[in-house]
C-alpha cells in the first residue's frame, strides 16, 4: 500500500493512497484577495491562492485532548479556495470547460495518431506499457470535481476560515476598511448565504509588500494597524517579489506552481514564466505563514470549537429534556395533551436540526482536529444520532466518510458500509451523492489495486449519470480496467469502449469516439460476431464522416454492407449514409470501390464460353460437327453401340424374369428415375412388391476448366454467373458488364504492400515534418515541391489502402482493346438471377477476365472479382510430370483473326406461316470479321416440329454444283452429311458461297415447312472456315447459332358431322365440310381412308367431284363437303395385319442396316421401346383387335339409344390433317385421318388404287399397353413412323425427302 | 423457465449458432453472449485449479445476471460453450443443466456431421429444428 500502485498510473495527481485520502478529508480556508494584492501577485503570473496551494504543510506536532499525547502529522492538506472557486457556476459554462478539456487533450496526444485504424491499440502489450491512454481524464476530474457545486449536505466543503490580502501599495487610511470589506461576516457573500454555510469561521488578515517596488514603511504602518485591530496571531506580513525582473528566469521550479494548478491549460503553457520576480526567501515567508497558520491558528481553534460546540449540543439535549418535562407536568387533560404534544414536536424538530447542523460541524471538525483517530469514534455517534432522528442524508454522509475513514486507519474497505449505504441510496433519490459516492468507490479501488471493483464502480457511475461525456469518460474508464483483470476480460473491454463511443458520438467528440470504436473492434475482428463488427463499423462510419476522414467512412460503410444481417430499415439508412459520405467525398463524380460485395457473385457457378461453342459437350452440334468429319467419329460410335449392347441385354433380362416367373407387370420394367442417382435398386426377394428399375441418369459433363482454351479475335465470349442480392431491399445495378485485361499483369491490387507502403510515406512524413523545421530558410522552395509530390503520393496510397481508385476510372470506363455489354439489371430483395454478359476482345494474346465492373446508385463502380478455383493435382499425368491444374476459365488466349458471320432475317418478325406449306425466309449473310470465309454450311438443329427442304435457294441458282467435277470429294462429304442429319429430321448442306470477303453481304433464301400449328423455335447453325492464311489448330472452323421464333397457322379447317344411318345400326354417315384458309394456295383432296380395322368407309355422295375418280381440289378461300359412310365390319378379320407386319418387319431391317429408326424412337418417346414393340408385336396386334371389336359395339350400341346425340362435331373434332407433297404435283394433295375421342377410324384413302393401308389403334388399352399407345400417339407426329404410307409413295417414286403434316384437334362425342 | 437466446460458441471463441427468441433484440443478446465469454474464462480458470473434471463441472452454473434475463453458462470438454439465456429469474440450475446437456447432445450429432466444416456456422435444418423442440418443450 506504500508503494505508488501501478493503476496510478492513469492518474498523476495521485501520488499514494493517504494523499488521495487526504484531499478529500482537508478543510476549506476562503481567500479573498484585494485587487492590488493580487496584481502584486500576477507579476509572477501566479495568483495568491497559487503562492499558497504550492505550500506543503509537514511534520508536525498537535496537541490532543489529553496533553501528554502529542500528535505528529505527517502531511496536511488544506484547499485554498477563492470566493468564485466555492460559488456555484453556471452549468453551461462549466460543460464548456469540461468539454474543451477532453477535446484538446486527445488532438494534443493525437500527434503520433493520424488514423486510429492504422495504429491501433495494443491489448495484449497494454498491461505493460506506461503510456496512459487517457491522459486528458486527470484532468478532467480535478475540475469537474472542482466544478461541482457545494451541496447543502456536504459536510466537508464547508470553509473553516477566511483570509484576506491587501498590499502595501495601498493608502494606510484606506487600508483597514479595504481589508474588513473583503470578507465582512455582518455582510457574508453569497455563496455562503446560498450554500446555509456556519458563520462562525475563523478570520485571518494578511498585507502583502513587493520588496522591490513596494513601501516596506507604508507596510510597517498597515501592519501594525492590522495588529490593533484583529489581533498579533490574526495578522501577517509577508514580504514577496524579491528577485529582480530583469533576470526573467525561474529561480523556483516551475514544477512548484505548475502541478497544482487545477487548469491544465495554464500547466501546459510554456510561454508563461511563472513565479519570475521570487526566490528562495520569498517563498520561505509564504510556508512559515501557512505552517505558523495551521499548527498555531486552525488546530487551537478547531480544538477550541470542537468543545464548545459538545458542549451546546449536551445542554442542548438536556434543555430539551427538560421542556418535555415541564409540558407534560404543566397539561394533564387529553385535549391539552394534543395540543402539548404538537408543540412539543414542532419543538423537537427545530431542536433536532439545531442538534444534526451541530453534529455535522463537530464531526468534519473532528476529522481535521484529531486527525482520524477520534472521527472515527466521533463519526459513529453522529451516524447513530442521525439514524435516530432519521436525518438520512446526514446518515448517509457521515457513512461514506466512514469508510474513507476506516480505509485510511485500517487500510480496508468496508463493504459491509457500502452495501448499506447502496441500499439507502436505493431507497432515496439522490442522484448527485451517488454518483460521488461511485466516484471515491472507484478511487478507493485503484488504490487498493482491484481493477475488477474499480471497472464496476466506473461502469455504475456511467450508467448512473445524466451527463454523456462524464458518463462516456468513466466508461472508458471501466474498460481500461477490465483490461487489469485475470483473465483479461476482452469482452467487457470491447462493450466498454464501445459504449464509450457512443456516448462520445453522442457529446460530438467524434475524434473521441472514433478512437473508442476502433479499439473495441480489435478483440472480434476476423471472429465472426457480425452484428457486433457491423454496429461499431456504423458508428465508425458516421464518426469518420465528421471528422472529414471520408475515404475511412466509406471503407467502414462498406463493410456493414458487406454483411447482410441488419434489417431492411437498417440497410437503407446504411445506404443512405454511405452515398452521402461517397457523393461527398468525390464531389459528384464516379468513384471505383473495391470489395463492396453488392450483390454477390456465385463462386462455384461461372462459367466462361461461347455462345456457339462446340466444345460443349452438351451442345447437339457436336454431333453434327462429328458427322461432318471434324471430330474423330469412331470411339463415339463405339461407345454407342456398347451402351445398346449393354441396355439390350439388361431388359432382356429384365423380361425374361418377368415372363418366367409370370409376376405383376411391374417386375422389369425400366423407369427414369426421378432424382437420377447413379444407384440401382436391387431386386428383393418379395415378389408381390413391385420393383421399379431405375437408369441412371447420366450426369451432364462439367466443362474442363483446367485446359487452356483458345479465343477468336472479335468473338463474342459469354459469361454466365449468378449474382445475388445480398440486401433486404430493392437494388438497381446499371452498366453491369464484364472487366478484362490484355497482357501478364492487371494495375495494382489493394494489397498488405500498399497497406505498409501507405504506413511508412505517413511516417516519414511526420518525420521530415519535425526536421523541416530546421532547415534553411533557402531550402524551402524545393522543399514544396518535395512535400506536394509527397503529399501526392500519400494521397494515392491512402486511397488505394481505403480500397478507392479515382485515377484509374477512365481506364476502367474506356478499353479501346475489347468490347463489354452492359446491362441494366435491378433485383427484388434477396433475389437471385443468372447473368449472362458478353465481351469482345479486339487483340491478340493473352487476355485474361477478372470481374464485372457495375455501377451503383450512378456513383459507385464497383468491380467484383472473379475468384478461381485452387490448384488441383493432376493424377492422370505420371508422378514425375505432375503438376497441378490451374483454373484457366479465366485466363483465354486470343488467337489470329478470323471471319465472323453476321446473319439477318429480312421481312421475318411478324410473320405468319401456313401449315403445311413451304415458307421461305430471306436471309443475309455478312462477314463482318477481320479476313474472308470460305466453305459454309447450314443446317437445322434437331427440332421435332420442323424438317428443312434441302434446296436451300441463293437465288435462282441451284444449292449444290453438281456440274463441277473438281468437287467429287466434297460432293460424298455432303453425302454423308445428308446421311446424318437425316437422323435428326433435318439435313446438313454447303451453300453455294466460295467466298464472303470482308465486310461482303450476300442475300440467300431459306425454304421450310411445317407439320405442327403454333410457335416454334427455329435454330440455324451455319458453319463456316478461313478463307486464306495460317488456321489455328485448336480453333480451325467458326459456328454460328441463330434462333428465331416463328408462328404456323393452320392451312385448311375441316368440319364434320356424324349421323347414324336410317338402313343399318352399325353404318353412320360423316359430313365433311373442308375449307381452304390458305390465301394464295390451291389444295387438293387426294383420298380418304379407314384406318381402322372393322370400319370401312364409302364415300356416298359429292357435291361436284367423285372422290374415287378426281381429286377435289380446293381453291383458296373456297369450301367443299363431301359424305362418307362409315360401316361397321364385325366379322372382318383386320384387312392390315399384313401391313402391320411388314411394316414391323421393314423396321427390324432398317435396325439391322442403320441407327435410323432408333434415332427416330428417341426423339419420339424419348424411351427406347424399339425392340420391345418389334418382339411381341403379333400378339399384342391380335388382342388389340378383339378389345377394338368390343368398343365398336359399344359405339354402335350407343347410337342404337335414341336419347343420345350421336355425333355433334365442329371444326375442333377433325383430328388429322395430312398433307402430302409429291414431286411431279405443283398444287398440294393431302389425306385426312378421322378420329373419334378414344375410338379411331383413321383412313386414308388412296386416290388411285382405294387400297386401305391404314393401322387400326385403340386409345381404351392406355393402361394395358403403354408402350404401344405411345408408339402409336407419337407415330402422329413423325412422319417416319407411318412407313406404309411412305411404302406407298415409294412405289409412286417418292423419296424420303418428301413430308408430312400431321395436325391434332380434339374430338368431343356427347 | 423460458430460453430466450441460446447461442454455441466454438473453440476460438467464435459464434457457431444463435438461436433468438426475439429477433428485435438479437443485438442485445449477442452483446451479453459475447460478454459471457469472459466469465467462462474466469469458471474455467478457477475450476482447473481445482482439477475436478466430471460431468458436472461442465455446467458452470450463472454466469451472470443482468436486469431482466439470468445467463447460464456450458462447457464441452472440447471447450464449445453453450449460453444459455432465461427470462426466468427463478428457474433452477437442475433444469437449466438438463436441458443445457440435451443442447450438448446436439451439438455431438451436428458436429458428427461429414459435411460440417469445422469452426463454420451451423446451418444444420435438424439442428435448428431439435433446438427448437427442446425449447418449447
Amino acid at each position: 500500500m506504500a508503494t505508488l500502485p501501478p493503476l496510478c498510473l492513469f492518474d498523476n495527481s495521485i501520488h499514494g493512497w493517504k494523499s488521495w485520502a487526504l484531499s478529500h478529508l482537508s478543510p476549506v480556508v476562503v481567500v479573498s484577495c484585494s485587487d492590488d494584492a493580487e496584481s502584486v501577485c500576477q507579476r509572477n503570473n501566479l495568483s495568491f491562492v497559487d503562492l499558497l496551494r504550492s505550500v506543503q504543510i509537514t511534520d508536525f506536532y498537535v496537541a490532543t485532548s489529553q496533553p501528554e499525547k502529542q500528535r505528529l502529522i505527517e502531511s496536511f492538506y488544506v484547499k485554498w479556495l477563492t470566493p468564485d472557486q466555492i460559488s456555484p457556476t453556471n452549468k453551461e459554462d462549466t460543460n464548456k470547460i469540461l468539454h474543451n478539456i477532453v477535446k484538446k487533450g486527445y488532438t494534443n496526444s493525437k500527434t503520433d495518431q493520424q488514423n486510429p485504424l492504422i495504429n491501433s491499440f495494443q491489448v495484449e502489450n497494454f498491461r505493460n506499457s506506461t503510456t496512459n491512454p487517457t491522459p486528458w481524464f486527470v484532468d478532467y476530474r480535478r475540475e469537474y470535481l472542482h466544478y461541482l457545486p457545494i451541496s447543502p449536505h456536504e459536510s466537508l466543503e464547508h470553509p473553516i476560515a477566511s483570509v484576506s490580502i491587501i498590499s502595501s501599495e495601498i493608502d494606510v487610511e484606506k487600508s483597514m476598511n479595504k481589508l474588513s470589506t473583503l470578507f465582512d461576516l455582518s455582510h457574508p457573500p453569497n455563496f455562503m448565504i446560498e450554500n446555509k454555510m456556519e458563520f462562525d469561521i475563523l478570520q485571518i488578515y494578511i498585507i502583502i509588500n513587493d520588496v522591490q517596488l513596494g513601501d516596506t514603511k507604508k507596510a510597517n504602518i498597515i501592519y501594525e494597524k492590522m495588529i490593533e485591530k484583529h489581533g498579533k496571531n490574526k495578522c501577517f506580513l509577508i514580504p514577496i517579489n524579491s528577485a529582480k525582473e530583469e533576470e526573467n528566469k525561474n529561480i523556483l521550479p516551475k514544477k512548484l506552481w505548475t502541478e497544482h494548478f487545477i487548469s491544465s491549460k495554464r500547466r501546459d503553457n510554456e510561454e508563461i514564466i511563472y513565479g519570475k520576480r521570487l526566490n528562495e526567501k520569498d517563498y520561505y515567508e509564504i510556508t512559515r505563514f501557512a505552517n505558523n497558520f495551521v499548527k498555531q491558528i486552525l488546530f487551537p481553534f478547531l480544538e477550541k470549537k470542537i468543545t464548545m460546540i459538545s458542549e451546546v449540543i449536551i445542554n442542548s439535549k438536556k434543555g430539551l429534556k427538560r421542556k418535555f418535562k415541564s409540558l407534560i407536568k404543566r397539561k394533564s387533560t387529553v385535549n391539552s395533551r394534543k395540543k402539548s404534544i404538537k408543540k412539543e414536536s414542532e419543538i423537537e424538530i427545530i431542536e433536532n436540526d439545531r442538534i444534526v447542523k451541530k453534529n455535522k460541524t463537530i464531526c468534519r471538525l473532528s476529522i481535521f482536529n484529531s486527525y482520524f483517530e477520534n472521527a472515527i469514534s466521533n463519526y459513529k455517534t453522529a451516524t447513530a444520532h442521525f439514524k435516530k432522528i432519521g436525518a438520512k442524508r446526514s446518515y448517509i454522509d457521515t457513512l461514506v466518510i466512514q469508510i474513507i475513514l476506516n480505509f485510511l486507519i485500517e487500510e480496508k474497505i468496508s463493504e459491509n458500509l457500502i452495501t448499506l449505504i447502496l441500499n439507502e441510496f436505493s431507497k432515496m433519490d439522490l442522484n448527485e451523492r451517488k454518483i460521488s459516492f461511485y466516484w471515491i468507490l472507484a478511487d478507493l479501488y485503484k488504490l487498493i489495486q482491484n481493477p475488477l471493483q474499480t471497472s464496476k464502480y466506473f461502469f455504475e457511475l456511467s450508467q448512473e449519470i445524466d451527463d454523456e461525456l462524464i458518463s462516456s469518460l468513466s466508461m472508458e474508464q471501466s474498460s481500461y480496467y477490465q483490461l487489469f483483470n485475470n483473465p483479461i476480460r476482452f469482452r467487457h473491454y470491447l462493450f466498454d469502449q464501445f459504449t464509450a463511443g457512443m456516448r462520445y458520438y453522442n457529446c460530438k467528440l467524434y475524434a473521441h469516439s472514433m478512437r473508442c470504436c476502433c479499439r473495441s473492434l480489435i478483440p472480434i475482428e476476423g471472429k465472426n460476431w457480425k452484428i457486433i463488427e457491423d454496429q461499431i463499423n456504423f458508428t465508425n462510419g458516421r464518426n469518420s464522416f465528421f471528422l472529414t476522414e471520408y475515404e475511412q467512412s466509406i471503407k467502414c460503410f462498406k463493410q456493414v454492407l458487406s454483411s447482410p444481417l441488419q434489417p431492411a430499415i437498417k440497410q437503407t439508412q446504411t445506404i443512405k449514409e454511405f452515398l452521402y459520405s461517397v457523393t461527398t467525398f468525390t464531389k459528384q463524380k464516379k468513384i471505383i470501390i473495391n470489395d463492396l460485395n453488392i450483390p454477390i457473385v456465385n463462386k462455384k457457378s461461372i462459367d466462361v464460353y461461347l455462345i456457339d461453342d462446340y466444345r460443349k459437350s452438351s451442345s447437339s452440334s457436336k454431333k453434327y460437327l462429328y458427322k461432318i468429319g471434324k471430330i474423330k467419329k469412331k470411339k463415339k460410335k463405339k461407345k454407342r453401340e456398347r451402351e445398346r449392347e449393354r441396355k439390350r441385354k439388361r431388359k432382356r433380362e429384365g423380361k425374361g424374369k418377368g415372363e418366367g416367373e409370370g409376376e405383376g407387370e411391374g417386375e422389369g420394367k425400366w423407369e427414369e428415375n426421378k432424382k437420377g442417382n447413379m444407384e440401382e435398386k436391387k431386386i428383393e426377394p418379395n415378389k408381390n412388391t413391385i420393383l421399379n428399375w431405375t437408369y441412371a441418369k447420366k450426369k451432364k459433363k462439367k466443362p474442363n476448366i483446367y485446359s487452356k482454351k483458345e479465343f477468336l479475335f472479335g468473338e463474342e465470349i459469354t459469361v454466365k454467373f449468378f449474382l445475388k442480392n445480398p440486401l433486404k431491399i430493392k437494388l438497381k445495378l446499371t452498366n453491369v458488364h464484364l472487366v478484362g485485361y490484355f497482357g501478364k499483369k492487371r494495375n495494382k491490387e489493394i494489397t498488405k504492400e500498399i497497406k505498409s507502403k501507405f504506413i511508412r510515406i505517413q511516417h516519414n512524413n511526420n518525420k521530415n515534418g519535425n526536421n523541416e523545421n530546421e532547415n534553411n530558410e533557402g531550402d524551402n522552395k524545393t522543399n514544396e515541391n518535395k512535400n506536394n509530390d509527397k503529399n501526392k503520393k500519400i494521397k494515392k496510397s491512402k486511397l488505394e489502402f481505403f480500397g478507392l481508385n479515382l485515377g484509374n476510372l477512365q481506364n476502367e470506363e474506356k478499353q479501346s482493346n475489347l468490347i463489354s455489354e452492359k446491362k441494366t439489371i435491378s433485383f427484388l430483395p434477396e433475389e437471385k438471377k443468372l447473368i449472362e454478359l458478353k465481351i469482345t476482345p479486339l487483340q491478340n494474346g493473352n487476355f485474361h477476365i477478372y470481374g464485372v465492373g457495375i455501377t451503383l446508385y450512378d456513383y459507385i463502380i464497383n468491380i467484383l472479382n472473379f475468384q478461381k478455383k485452387k490448384k488441383k493435382l493432376n493424377f492422370k499425368l505420371n508422378k514425375e510430370d505432375n503438376e497441378p491444374l490451374k483454373d484457366y476459365r479465366f485466363d483465354l488466349h486470343i488467337v489470329n483473326k478470323m471471319p465472323l458471320l453476321q446473319v439477318k432475317f429480312i421481312k421475318f418478325i411478324n410473320k405468319d406461316f401456313y401449315l403445311g406449306s413451304i415458307c421461305k425466309i430471306p436471309l443475309t449473310l455478312k462477314n463482318v470479321g477481320q479476313t474472308s470465309l470460305s466453305d459454309l454450311y447450314c443446317t437445322i438443329e434437331p427440332s421435332e416440329n420442323l424438317l428443312i427442304n434441302k434446296k436451300i435457294e441463293n437465288s435462282s441458282k441451284p444449292l449444290v454444283d453438281k456440274n463441277n467435277d473438281q468437287k467429287k470429294k466434297k460432293k460424298s462429304k455432303l453425302k454423308l452429311m445428308k446421311d446424318m442429319f437425316s437422323n435428326y429430321n433435318s439435313s446438313c448442306y454447303k451453300l453455294p458461297i466460295k467466298k464472303i470477303g470482308r465486310n461482303e453481304q450476300i442475300e440467300i433464301m431459306i425454304n421450310f415447312r411445317m407439320f405442327k400449328l403454333g410457335i416454334h423455335d427455329l435454330y440455324l447453325l451455319f458453319y463456316y472456315k478461313k478463307s486464306s492464311g495460317k488456321i489455328s489448330k485448336k480453333l480451325p472452323y467458326r459456328l454460328l447459332r441463330i434462333h428465331k421464333q416463328i408462328k404456323i397457322i393452320p392451312s385448311i379447317k375441316i368440319n364434320t358431322k356424324l349421323l347414324p344411318s336410317s338402313k343399318n345400326i352399325n353404318e353412320f354417315n360423316i359430313i365433311c365440310n373442308i375449307h381452304n384458309l390458305t390465301k394464295k394456295k390451291i389444295l387438293k383432296l387426294q383420298q380418304l381412308t379407314s384406318i381402322s380395322n372393322r370400319w370401312k368407309a364409302v364415300p356416298l355422295s359429292l357435291t361436284k367431284n367423285d372422290l374415287q375418280n378426281e381429286c377435289t381440289i380446293l381453291q383458296p378461300k373456297s369450301s367443299t363437303t363431301f359424305l362418307i359412310k362409315m360401316i361397321l365390319q364385325k366379322n372382318n378379320l383386320p384387312v392390315n395385319n399384313k401391313n402391320d407386319n411388314e411394316r414391323e418387319n421393314n423396321n427390324g431391317k432398317k435396325n439391322d442396316n442403320g441407327n435410323t429408326n432408333d434415332n427416330r424412337n428417341k426423339n419420339n418417346n424419348g424411351n427406347d421401346n424399339d425392340n420391345d414393340n418389334e418382339i411381341g408385336n403379333e400378339n399384342t396386334n391380335e388382342n388389340e383387335n378383339d378389345e377394338n371389336y368390343q368398343n365398336d359395339k359399344i359405339i354402335s350400341n350407343l347410337c342404337l339409344n335414341p336419347k343420345s346425340k350421336l355425333i355433334n362435331c365442329n371444326d375442333n373434332s377433325i383430328y388429322n390433317i395430312f398433307l402430302n407433297r409429291e414431286k411431279n404435283n405443283k398444287e398440294t394433295e393431302f389425306n385426312l385421318v378421322f378420329l373419334w375421342e378414344n375410338k379411331r377410324i383413321i383412313k386414308y384413302i388412296k386416290n388411285k388404287t382405294n387400297q386401305i393401308t391404314g393401322n387400326n389403334n385403340n386409345n381404351n388399352q392406355k393402361n394395358k399397353n403403354k408402350n404401344k399407345k405411345n408408339k402409336y400417339f407419337y407415330s402422329q407426329y413423325n412422319i417416319f413412323n407411318l412407313e406404309p404410307f411412305n411404302k406407298e409413295l415409294k412405289k409412286n417414286k417418292g423419296t424420303k425427302d418428301d413430308f408430312v403434316f400431321i395436325t391434332k384437334k380434339s374430338y368431343k362425342c356427347e | 423457465m423460458i430460453v430466450v437466446s441460446l447461442a454455441i460458441v466454438g473453440q476460438k471463441n467464435n459464434p457457431l449458432y444463435i438461436y433468438c427468441s426475439e429477433p428485435e433484440n438479437k443485438r442485445k443478446f449477442e452483446y451479453i453472449i459475447h460478454r459471457s465469454l469472459d466469465f467462462f474464462e474466469e469458471k474455467v480458470n478457477s475450476n482447473s485449479s481445482k482439477e475436478t473434471k466430471s460431468q458436472q463441472s461442465l455446467f458452470l452454473g450463472l454466469l451472470f445476471p443482468t436486469e431482466t434475463y439470468r445467463v447460464f453458462g456450458y462447457i464441452t470438454n472440447t471447450n464449445y460453450k453453450l449460453i444459455c439465456i432465461l427470462n426466468d429469474l427463478t428457474s433452477k440450475n437442475e433444469e437449466v443443466s438438463k436441458l443445457l446437456r440435451s443442447f450438448h447432445h446436439l451439438l455431438i450429432q451436428a458436429l458428427c456431421n461429414p459435411f460440417y466444416i469445422t469452426d463454420e456456422p451451423i446451418d444444420s435444418e435438424k439442428f435448428h429444428n431439435g433446438v427448437l423442440e427442446k425449447i418449447l418443450n
